[in-house]
């Protein structure tokens, strides 16, 4: 069964004057299934975060039609919108995004006050997801007393707290030294297998997309070409190198 | 935890952020609460009281503070939102709808306005009394008393409600237009700005050449609209230039070429900030000009003082015998004139003829009095017209073609022979609004025949060796003159404070008072303004460099990593300081001066207020210099110090 399923999605971005527009996406298509962990890679500006934007409904397309658990995003009102994503998607970011203003317990819990739940169910469900991730102990610190692995961890119990149906990172180890980013990264894999989530990240980091399961390659608004995990993380990832090799990404996306 | 319980955290953690906008806030309210303390209060509004020469003045400095609530209520709403924006986009994304950032967004200025709105009516309480007493110490005035109206707080919670709702409303309309991916860019993005056009500046170049030329041709005493059109016309260039000063700046950047790289970071800096601050640039120019050029009225009015009471009153006390008031005896008058504290160097009657809008004066009865030589022909009148010309106030020059006087037999018709402008006597107040004529001695005794005897009087004219020290027996004479008319005359007028108001004596040491004390009151009210507009205007800046803050940091960061020291650091700041604090006083100093110059004044008197209104400038300047070290210290040594953690 498909979660995502994207076709034809074009993003053009308009400049000041008639030549100024850049074409981002130029009519990508791909599908999700449930219980994959995927990973979408290329050069820089390849359109790698735009797709990511425009997928999970923040930004909004020029042409082509996403569906989200058999639901058309790109139809749906500001209102409809909002309610969806809380319902249906969960987010990650490069910069966490955490408020300041309240404690990581508080910010985990957040999409799910916004829901309205009921208190009780706020709070086991906010302590289930804490512990999973081993940050239970400084559930009541705020975000800029804790190291960037442990707010990037909160941020990953924020995005699942509502049971989503598909988790968008938008490059979720860019901020962060090796040894936060295989933490984050385990957390991640800990989701896919032993939650089934859904996952769709964005990066650059091939230490990063060994984790998944599938790594889509994209080159100038379209999808390049794709691989799948066959054997041990190890094998994938030199896997990765000669694909990105192969599409002529700088020596830094390596 | 409840959505409204995180609401309410957040902004707590934010109101800690916006303290001195919320400080600034209450005090805007507090100045305006005092305002109204005044404005409602009767007994100081009564011009029988209080001179309206010195309540007007209020107006001026009221609307000021008027506008400025309007501009800095809006003004932080709009950074408060600006800052916010990246946060909203999270609480989209998270899934917040729109009705809920809306909903946020009243609970947060509701908030504050409540909060606001109870310290400014509570401080501006307790202050109100204050400045009461201050100012009842510079006008001189006894026995009104201080009080404090319920309207005042119902205009000051009604006018605040208001502009807060329209804030809301403001902000409820923007949301609507909110898209998550710009909110999350919003603070790295730079104002958009609809007159980003060479066009614009050239068209604010223009409306300040036209201001300028307007109120040089224009301007005179006729004509006293002149300086306002040409203020507002000259703001209006000010803001199309200062909106397009960036562009400006790039041109003369780009023409030096290459050469500019050496002062890469400098010039781009400015060019930054110069784009980002063009509304606070704009503001404080337009507040601390209105400041100062107030000021300049105000010291112009004090210094002037001697000079008006002197040219208008030649004589020292004077006071009108008419329609049988103030007829006090001789010897009465003496037994109050011998208590003086000076002596009295000589005593004048001259008659005349109250007609009605007409004062019938005789060319005889002038000259052996008052030393003149007027001589006017049989059958003829010559026009008095008592004014100093060129003083810088407006006169009403106008001559009547013809003197018509009834008589039994038919109208007697005199011809018009003539005008003489100057001041002869002192202008009694109920004579004030009409024309003054001299007849020859013949005509006049015909006149004064077939008048009825209410109609002749006399003005008393005194005249002492010290006017200076005259003071207490004007007091005493205007006493004796109301006693005596309130219990030999009946009233003159339905209002008991309009009959002595009209037939009091005048005097030039009271004019002189009056005149010096509407200047001190106006020049209180300004600095108290002035003060109010240095505040905001330091936490407007402070403010928008602590927005900056963390951009600020990264970016110098960047640079501290290929390798900068910290001396090259704070110069690159100082310099961007340096334009923030400075650029608006420099140009308000000149508007002002520009101003100052052309105010309709004596002649000669140019050069004089151009000097106040630098003075004042100097003033100014040197708080904004103190204000500037010190913040310049403070903040590069924060600087300095994160850059090094």
């Amino acid at each position: 069964m498909s979660v995502l399923n994207a076709s034809n999605v074009v993003k053009i971005y308009k400049g000041r004057g008639k030549s100024n527009s850049t074409k981002a996406l130029n009519g990508i298509s791909l599908t999700i299934e449930h219980g994959e962990f995927v990973a979408i890679m290329g050069p820089s500006g390849s359109g790698k975060t735009t797709l990511l934007n425009i997928l999970s409904g923040i930004d909004k397309l020029t042409s082509g039609d996403i569906e989200i658990s058999g639901q058309s995003i790109d139809v749906m009102t500001k209102y409809e919108l909002a309610l969806f994503r809380r319902q249906h998607l969960g987010f990650v970011f490069q910069e966490f995004n955490l408020l300041d203003s309240l404690t990581l317990k508080e910010n985990v819990m957040l999409p799910m006050i916004l829901d309205d739940k009921e208190p009780e169910d706020i709070q086991s469900k906010t302590n289930e997801v804490m512990e999973m991730f081993n940050i239970a102990d400084i559930m009541e610190k705020y975000p800029y007393t804790v190291s960037g692995g442990q707010q990037q961890r909160a941020a990953i119990s924020r995005a699942i707290i509502n049971n989503p149906d598909i988790i968008f990172a938008d490059e979720p180890t860019g901020n962060l030294d090796s040894k936060s980013s295989k933490n984050v990264m385990n957390c991640f894999e800990k989701l896919n297998t032993i939650n089934k989530n859904t996952i769709l990240i964005v990066t650059h980091d091939s230490f990063a997309a060994s984790f998944c399961n599938r790594v889509i390659f994209i080159k100038d608004g379209l999808v390049n070409m794709e691989i799948r995990k066959e054997g041990s993380r190890k094998e994938f990832f030199d896997n990765i190198l000669g694909c990105l090799a192969v599409i002529g990404g700088d020596k830094d996306d390596v | 935890m409840t959505f409204n319980q995180i609401a309410l955290k957040i902004f707590k953690a934010n109101l800690r952020r916006y303290l001195l906008f919320f400080l600034c806030n209450s005090f805007s309210i507090m100045v305006f609460f005092t305002y109204s303390t005044i404005y409602t209060n009767k007994k100081f509004m009564n011009p029988s009281n209080i001179n309206y020469a010195i309540t007007g003045n209020m107006v001026a400095p009221g609307v000021m503070v008027i506008l400025f609530s309007i501009f800095f209520i809006f003004y932080a709403q709009g950074s408060f939102i600006k800052f916010r924006k990246r946060e909203f986009g999270l609480f989209m994304v998270l899934g917040m709808t729109i009705q809920d950032i809306q909903r946020l967004m009243v609970i947060e200025n509701g908030l504050t306005a409540i909060f606001s709105l109870i310290t400014g009516l509570v401080s501006g309480t307790i202050f109100s009394k204050l400045f009461y007493i201050i100012i009842i110490k510079i006008i001189d005035v006894n026995g009104i008393p201080f009080s404090i109206s319920i309207q005042s707080y119902l205009y000051t919670i009604g006018f605040f409600i208001a502009l807060y709702l329209l804030v809301i409303i403001k902000g409820v309309i923007e949301s609507f237009r909110y898209e998550i991916i710009s909110l999350l860019k919003a603070t790295r993005k730079e104002d958009n700005n609809f007159l980003n056009s060479p066009i614009w500046s050239v068209l604010g170049i223009i409306f300040i050449v036209i201001a300028c030329f307007d109120m040089i041709i224009n301007n005179g005493v006729e004509n006293s609209s002149v300086s306002l059109r040409s203020l507002v016309v000259c703001f209006v260039g000010i803001y199309l230039f200062i909106s397009n000063i960036v562009l400006l700046y790039s041109k003369v950047t780009n023409y030096f070429g290459y050469k500019i790289y050496k002062n890469l970071l400098v010039t781009t800096n400015l060019k930054y900030t110069l784009g980002q601050s063009k509304k606070i640039l704009f503001i404080i120019t337009l507040f601390v000009t209105m400041t100062i050029f107030m000021s300049t009225i105000g010291v112009m009015i004090i210094s002037d003082a001697q000079r008006t009471a002197d040219a208008y009153n030649p004589y020292d006390i004077a006071y009108g015998q008419i329609f049988s008031k103030n007829e006090i005896t001789t010897p009465a008058l003496y037994d109050i004139l011998s208590k003086s504290e000076t002596p009295i160097t000589s005593l004048k009657t001259i008659e005349f003829i109250s007609k009605p809008y007409i004062t019938i004066l005789c060319d005889e009865n002038l000259n052996t009095n008052l030393g003149t030589h007027i001589k006017v022909e049989k059958g003829c009148f010559i026009s008095l017209f008592q004014i100093v010309k060129d003083d810088g106030y407006m006169h009403d020059t106008t001559e009547i073609s013809s003197l018509i006087i009834p008589t039994k037999s038919g109208n007697y018709t005199y011809k018009p022979k003539g005008e003489i402008t100057k001041v002869l006597f002192n202008n009694i107040p109920i004579l004030t609004n009409g024309h003054y004529v001299i007849l020859n001695k013949m005509d006049y005794q015909s006149v004064r025949i077939i008048s009825n005897q209410n109609e002749l009087g006399k003005i008393k004219l005194i005249d002492f060796k010290d006017w200076h020290k005259t003071e207490d027996v004007s007091k005493a004479l205007q006493s004796k003159l109301e006693t005596y008319n309130r219990e030999n005359t009946r009233q003159f007028y339905d209002n008991i404070n309009d009959d002595i108001k009209l037939f009091k004596p005048t005097s030039k040491i009271r004019d002189y008072l009056d005149k010096k004390q509407s200047g001190s009151y106006i020049l209180f009210l300004c600095s108290f303004v002035g003060i109010l507009f240095f505040i905001s205007s330091a936490v407007i800046l402070h403010f928008k460099l602590l927005t900056e803050y963390d951009s600020e940091k990264i970016k110098y960061k960047k640079i501290y990593k290929i390798g900068i020291t910290d001396n090259e650091v704070s110069k690159l700041i100082i310099k961007e300081l340096k334009v923030l604090f400075f650029l608006p006083f420099i140009l308000s100093t000149f508007v002002a001066a520009f101003y100052s110059y052309n105010l309709p004044v004596k002649q000669g008197g140019e050069i004089l207020t151009l000097t106040y209104s630098l003075i004042i400038s100097l003033i100014y300047f040197c708080f904004q210099i103190v204000l500037y070290l010190v913040y310049k210290k403070i903040y590069i040594n924060n600087l300095i110090q994160d850059l090094e953690k």
